[in-house]
């Protein structure tokens, strides 16, 4: 069992509101949460919440005025706490909503500070909304560039993306709450991935290994169910989020990488079941890490948390199965706590998938209808993995 | 037995579930008046729309015929024939004509070459054409026209959406109605085009209808759009496939699954269905088996969207999609499930209704229901056939007819000289 630190940190005030829609999440309970600002006083009472004002003196409170290069110096001047805050983590993601001051500037900092520390981080930052004019979307393309030089792991969401699967109707408020809830439930998925507790773990060694030194374009979605066919439909519900692009993106990912969490009651056919479907969105050559973990809080609810990765410069076909590179021993040193890992990740396809079940009845002698070579036939809800809810 | 004045057009379907026939006479306004109307049962005899026992269903043709004779007091007219099935396909034909005019002016034997030729479309080796629907005119191979007729062009292209089938298969059907009757069908025609005359869809010129027949093994659908088929289409799949489904989900007998989908199948899962059980006789000594509703529909709905999955795929790489302004019309034993009008309609983002026989009058309460579209839709198929012979002074044989002779003439002068 891994009993590392995992610590969530957010920068800027708009961070801050996922980190306070996080803290209150399900589940999340385990996770550590820290928050720079230049003016931290929203999160200041919430419960679990480390707070760092950044150079409160030095503007006043006054936030960085959009400025990346004040955002920049304000958190740096800070570094020594901030390194004493990250320090001993086994795993760092960091909240940013790029496009003003405190994160643009501030992430960059940060983003050093972890390379230089060796620490396993994971950005996950958002991109303003067209509306919010040119200039912010300057500010974060930049600071986006600048960050994946000096980082592996980034998820670049697009506000504009995240708000198309919200009712045009709904309250703005509530949009934007909706909004800070399916980044929460992101952060929280991932931070999932490299937690073993009983479940599949992914190891993040040769994950980062996987995404180091590549131009990658990463995207994510987040998908919830409840009730007797929550396997299914929670695939269901993960395409409806729009920033992982549609089915056949996801299935032309090069690396996909799920995080399941469920409650305590999930069986191991339901968890198959899942984690096959999911298998059948994608193309063989993908590279998949799959992580599944129980969470007492979540009760009957299921939530598949997707990242899916597309190379920007696709391997030449000749080296595509190429297997994964070992993970550099300075990585195993660092990954002490995730020694068991390596070997869960191997297994991760090795699990005993249920025999599929195929019956026709009263097809059985005819011509079968074949659509797509599906022999259509057999029952739609076979074919799909439905359970069904039968008292008897 | 008196004869009436009027021929009596005879529509027969022999369909998965039942073999059903429809009589009546053109009241000559466009409508059919309906005076005969049977059918049988014929369960496991047609699978997916094809014959499996030719001696069965000869004799059950034969008496649903019977019946039919005394209900109308009449004979059997002419005969006309829905056929369906797996083995039915479409293709878009075109042909063109260079306009010869010196004024250039598109004339009607233009018109009527261009048909020719998009109609000399060679099918693939032992099909044979069932029916054929002009789609549009194009002129100039680019500018679409439904009456070119006047009009200065270079060329003019027929496009033409032709429905053929396995001739074995075909002729199985029709051979089985010969020898019944003791004459053969006047005409056949592929079931989904019966359904687009029977339910006289009255539409908006470019308002495009998906005629979708839900049958018990075969679902058929046509799309609907300036007065003329412009795509069909066929998928074996029906209400035997949702009865199937139910008795391996529910595991109950095919019967009682049958029974259980008449009369509490719901295409869509409601709100109230997850709390109400329904209860299930399964055999005499045993007590009854309680399911919940919301089950049930589970399993109805999946099937549902998946055949309009389907549907929709197929129309999509026809560029169809964007023509269905006009909605969705349901008929067939299929369109009888409660709400399947709804779940299309949200499926295809159009209105969805349910169909029913169009421009008919008759005692028979049949001719209200959905199930008897196609039979009925049969009798406006021959009668607009019948009304087109008469009027067309050169209809389409004839005009072969005549090229025929022309040729045959050609090749004696050769021989001649």
């Amino acid at each position: 069992m891994s009993n590392g630190r995992t610590i969530i940190l957010g920068i800027g005030g708009g961070a801050g509101k996922v980190i306070s829609c996080l803290a209150a999440t399900k589940g999340a309970s385990w996770l550590e949460f820290a928050y720079i600002d230049t003016d931290p006083a929203d999160l200041e009472n919430v419960p679990g919440v480390t707070c760092l004002p950044v150079d409160r003196d030095w503007t006043n409170g006054q936030g960085c005025g959009g400025d990346p290069a004040v955002g920049e110096k304000a958190v740096g001047a800070s570094i020594r706490e901030l390194k004493a805050l990250v320090a001993d983590a086994e795993m760092v993601i960091v909240v940013g909503c790029l496009g003003r001051g405190t994160a643009s500037g501030g992430i960059q900092v940060v983003s050093r500070l972890v390379r230089e520390e060796e620490l396993l981080a994971f950005f996950f930052v958002t991109m303003p909304l067209a509306v919010e004019g040119n200039g912010r979307r300057e500010i974060a393309e930049s600071a986006l560039r600048d960050l994946r030089d000096n980082s592996d792991i980034v998820v670049a969401v697009q506000n504009d993306l995240l708000f198309t699967t919200i009712a045009a109707d709904t309250r703005a408020n509530d949009a934007f709450a909706m909004a800070n809830q399916v980044l929460a439930d992101g952060v929280q998925g991932i931070a999932e991935l490299v937690r073993c507790r009983g479940g599949i773990s992914v190891d993040f060694a040769s994950l980062r290994a996987l995404l180091k030194n590549r131009e990658a374009h990463c995207s994510f979605g987040v998908g919830h169910a409840s009730g007797a066919n929550k396997t299914v439909e929670v695939i269901d519900d993960l395409f409806k989020s729009r920033m992982l692009g549609d089915q056949d993106f996801l299935a032309q990912s090069d690396v996909v990488v799920a995080s399941l969490i469920s409650g305590p009651d999930l069986s191991i056919g339901e968890m198959n079941q899942c984690l096959s479907a999911l298998h059948h969105q994608l193309a063989p050559a993908t590279r998949s890490y799959i992580g599944a973990n129980a969470v007492p809080e979540k009760g009957d609810e299921l939530q598949l948390t997707i990242v899916s990765v597309h190379y920007k410069h696709k391997p030449a076909p000749a080296a595509a199965p190429e297997p994964a590179p070992p993970p550099p021993p300075a990585e195993v040193k660092r990954g002490r706590k995730g020694k068991a890992k390596v070997a869960t990740d191997e297994k991760q396809f090795d699990l005993p998938f249920v025999e599929e079940m195929v019956s026709l009845g009263i097809f059985g002698n005819v011509p079968p209808t074949l659509v797509n070579g599906e022999n259509l036939d057999v029952p739609t809800f076979q074919r799909q993995g439905l359970v069904l809810d039968l008292d008897d | 037995m008196a004869k009436k004045p009027t021929e009596v057009l005879t529509g027969i379907e022999i369909g998965t579930s039942a073999i059903k026939v429809c009589a009546g006479h053109a009241l000559g306004d466009g409508s059919i008046s309906i005076i005969g109307v049977d059918e049988t049962p014929c369960v496991n005899k047609v699978v997916k729309g094809e014959v499996q026992d030719v001696e069965e269903i000869k004799e059950l043709l034969s008496d649903t015929l019977n019946r039919v004779e005394e209900a109308t007091g009449c004979g059997v007219g002419k005969a006309y024939l829905a056929i369906t099935g797996a083995h039915i396909s479409s293709v878009n034909a075109q042909g063109g004509v260079p306009i010869r005019a010196e004024d250039r002016k598109i004339t009607s034997e233009d018109i009527v070459d261009a048909t020719r030729h998009a109609r000399g479309y060679r099918l693939p080796i032992d099909q044979i054409p069932i029916n054929s629907c002009q789609r549009a005119y194009l002129i100039d191979g680019e500018r679409p026209m439904s009456q070119p007729l006047g009009m200065v062009a270079g060329t003019l292209t027929a496009d033409i959406h032709f429905i053929y089938g396995n001739y074995n298969n075909v002729q199985t059907s029709c051979n089985l109605v010969d020898e019944v009757l003791g004459f053969p069908a006047t005409d056949i025609a592929f079931a989904g085009i019966a359904d687009m005359y029977g339910l006289a869809l009255e539409t908006e010129p470019s308002n495009g209808v998906l005629v979708l027949d839900i049958g018990a093994g075969v679902t058929e659908y046509v799309v609907y759009y300036e007065e003329g088929c412009m795509h069909s289409g066929q998928v074996t799949i029906g209400c035997e496939h949702l009865a199937n489904d139910l008795a391996i989900g529910l595991r109950l007998p095919i019967p009682k699954a049958r029974e259980v989908l008449r009369s509490n199948g719901s295409a869509m899962r409601r709100a109230e269905g997850g709390v109400r059980q329904v209860n299930v006789q399964t055999g005499l000594a045993q007590p009854p088996r309680a399911f919940k509703e919301s089950t049930i529909q589970t399993i109805i709905e999946h099937r549902l969207l998946e055949l309009f999955e389907i549907v929709r795929d197929d129309l999509a790489e026809h560029r169809m999609l964007e023509l269905l302004s006009g909605g969705v019309v349901l008929c067939g034993g299929g369109a009888l499930i409660p709400h399947i009008d709804e779940l299309a309609g949200s499926f295809f983002a159009v209105p969805a209704r349910i169909g029913q026989p169009g421009n008919v009058t008759g005692a028979e309460k049949e001719i209200q229901s959905p199930r008897y579209v196609t039979p009925i839709g049969l009798l406006h198929l021959g009668y607009q056939l019948r009304e087109m012979e008469k009027s067309t002074a050169t209809p389409f044989w004839e005009v072969i007819k005549h090229d025929f002779s022309r040729l045959i003439g050609i090749a004696k002068k050769a021989i001649k000289f």
